[in-house]
């Protein structure tokens, strides 16, 4: 298309025999194009670009009465008295645990599960298997959180039915810090390990049956099989999705733990998105509110790098 | 084929049975709240209810139906999904088209900018609020539907799949005089609609899901969505003695039907229009998903 345009130019030049203006012709060619895209700049500057300055006010003392540059600038304060909050590395070491939980259950239970997909024989079944596996992908946290709730609710036939096998007295899971963790990793994983499996799905139907025909020859079970061909097929998807879930490691989703929270478990349920909403929205603690966006930005932008750099040193396509 | 050996008939079963169990998983949790809001009072409190209704009685449904707040949230979130997919679909197939023609110039600063832009996420809680305020924009549907419009992610996927067009189709289209404009709307849309439509159904459900957005900047009771609603409902009973707010909730809708009833309807309620479309709608976002995970 580039040639193919640039041979209109020309041509254009040279019937009407006249030089230097091909800028001239090329806007006149293209000026609807530039007014399809002037309402996407427009956006990205102002959805995108406002609010990166905006950020400034994590610099200053900031409250709505002024503007942001005529705010005072106090330097790091904010941070200070962030980084000396008792909380904020409760809230760091409950950001990191519930990832790193996710990572392993949602990201490994993902390709354990598109493996037991891959190996069910009956397309039927496979098809069915599938088709509700991926349904919680498409509900909301609030849904999610509400079904759980009621689940763990302590007069429901299933909490019944275990506290009774146990022996104990029936008690609110939920209102136990100690079990947050579990509860929303379970959440998690219950709501994206089976839409997690579609695209290492995708890439075992691209596998030659001929080589499992070949391994079974040679006498190979089910599970060499799979370490030996079905792993193998998919290691390139592992690998980039992989990198991409560590690149995302910061942000544990607001309406996940905003759904399952309640007030006798801030110790172990509160997260930087949660902590950050309290803060800014109910607190009106605007400055301090922006000193934590900006940490996360920062931290997450190293990690967006690290990623980066480890997916070029794998031999893949980076970023940037 | 040869006979299965021993071992892979083991297999088999066991990784039969496996499935089975998460069939079981997957779908207890909605069977029983369907059981519990089609259940009686009584059944439900002493926990007799599992994945069928005892004591059958649709006053809960009933009582959802009919409650003035859960319908207008209901209306407000079904016409909110319309406006804000019509709009957003809109607004990023006619921005990703230039973006997907390379002879374009300043279309390696824009992407520049996006790519940028995805690296420093959106820029914190207050700053956006601050933006929006400054709009004039808190408590209307407007401040959902146009930061969510700037999705790079699926802008990016239709660029792409723009891209895969072959460029004759426009030639032969500008060679009879067509200008860009006109080419897009009446060559490339059309032939675009595999992943316009995958965009559109994910546009839809995320709509349909607002939640954070609508909890910071819609504060209007009138113009409450229906997640916030089902939040505040289901909230409602956990922590009671929360705030005076949530208590009126529970004095309002709970005075003949249990609960926890009236809370699995709604939640039914509101979810059933997912459940419906689901099964007719998988296969484009299934489609969808494949065409995003194809980088370029």
């Amino acid at each position: 298309m580039k040639t193919k345009q640039k041979n209109a130019v020309a041509t254009v030049k040279k019937t009407a025999g006249v030089k230097k203006t091909s800028l001239k012709v090329y806007f006149k060619r293209n000026y609807d194009m530039y007014l399809m895209i002037i309402p996407g700049i427009v956006f990205l500057i102002l959805f995108r670009f406002v609010p990166l300055y905006g950020m400034s006010i994590a610099f200053k003392d900031y409250n709505m009465s002024q503007s942001i540059a005529d705010s005072p600038g106090v330097g790091f304060k904010w941070f200070r008295v962030l980084f000396e909050n008792p909380d904020f590395f409760r809230v760091m070491r409950n950001t990191i645990v519930l990832n790193l939980c996710d990572l392993v259950t949602c990201f490994g239970g993902s390709i354990v599960f598109a493996i037991l997909i891959n190996e069910v024989n009956n397309a039927k079944y496979k098809r069915v298997v599938q088709t509700i596996s991926y349904l919680p992908h498409f509900l909301s946290w609030v849904v999610v959180g509400g079904l759980i709730t009621q689940i763990l609710n302590p007069s429901s036939m299933l909490m019944l039915g275990i506290f009774n096998m146990l022996g104990v007295e029936p008690t609110n899971l939920l209102l136990k810090p100690g079990n947050f963790y579990l509860i929303a990793t379970f959440g998690e994983a219950w709501k994206s390990i089976g839409w997690g499996t579609i695209l290492y799905l995708a890439a075992m139907s691209g596998i030659d049956p001929g080589l499992y025909e070949a391994a079974r020859i040679d006498g190979a079970g089910k599970i060499r099989q799979i370490i030996h061909i079905t792993l193998p097929g998919i290691k390139f998807i592992v690998v980039t999705q992989l990198l991409m879930k560590i690149g995302q490691m910061m942000g544990v989703g607001f309406e996940k733990v905003f759904s399952l929270q309640n007030d006798m478990i801030l110790s172990t349920s509160e997260v930087f998105s949660t902590w950050n909403y309290k803060m800014g929205i109910i607190n009106w603690n605007m400055s301090l509110s922006t000193a934590l966006s900006f940490f996360e930005a920062v931290v997450n932008f190293m990690l967006v790098f690290i990623f980066d750099r480890v997916a070029k040193w794998l031999g893949e396509e980076g970023l940037f | 084929m040869n006979r299965k050996t021993k071992g892979e008939i083991v297999f088999d079963i066991f990784n039969n049975f496996l499935m089975l169990l998460v069939i079981v998983v997957m779908l207890y949790p909605f069977l029983n709240q369907i059981a519990i809001s089609l259940s009686d009072n009584a059944a439900v409190m002493s926990g007799r209810v599992s994945v069928y209704p005892v004591g059958f009685t649709a006053k809960a449904y009933k009582d959802v139906m009919t409650d003035a707040r859960f319908l207008k949230s209901f209306g407000n979130t079904v016409y909110f999904t319309i406006i804000c997919t019509l709009f957003q679909v809109a607004f990023m197939a006619m921005y990703a088209y230039p973006l997907s023609k390379k002879y374009l110039k300043g279309n390696g600063i824009w992407m520049g900018l996006m790519v940028f832009s995805m690296m420093f996420g959106t820029g914190g809680l207050i700053p956006n609020y601050m933006l929006i305020k400054n709009l004039r924009l808190v408590n209307t549907y407007t401040a959902l539907i146009l930061p969510g419009a700037m999705n790079i992610w699926n802008i990016i996927v239709l660029k792409n799949f723009y891209r895969q067009i072959p460029d004759s189709i426009e030639e032969s289209a500008m060679v009879d005089g067509a200008n860009h404009f006109t080419t897009f709307i009446r060559i490339i849309l059309p032939l675009s609609l595999p992943s316009l439509a995958a965009i559109t159904l994910f546009t839809a459900v995320g709509a349909w899901n607002q939640f954070f957005g609508a909890l910071i900047y819609i504060t209007n009771p009138e113009k409450k969505l229906l997640q916030v609603y089902l939040r505040d409902i289901l909230q409602a009973v956990i922590v009671p003695n929360d705030s005076a707010n949530a208590v009126n909730i529970v004095a309002d809708t709970t005075e003949q039907v249990n609960s926890e009833s009236m809370k699995a309807a709604t939640l039914m309620c509101s979810t059933i229009p997912i459940l419906i479309v689901y099964p007719f709608v998988q296969k484009y976002f299934i489609s969808g998903m494949m065409v995003g995970s194809v980088k370029g």
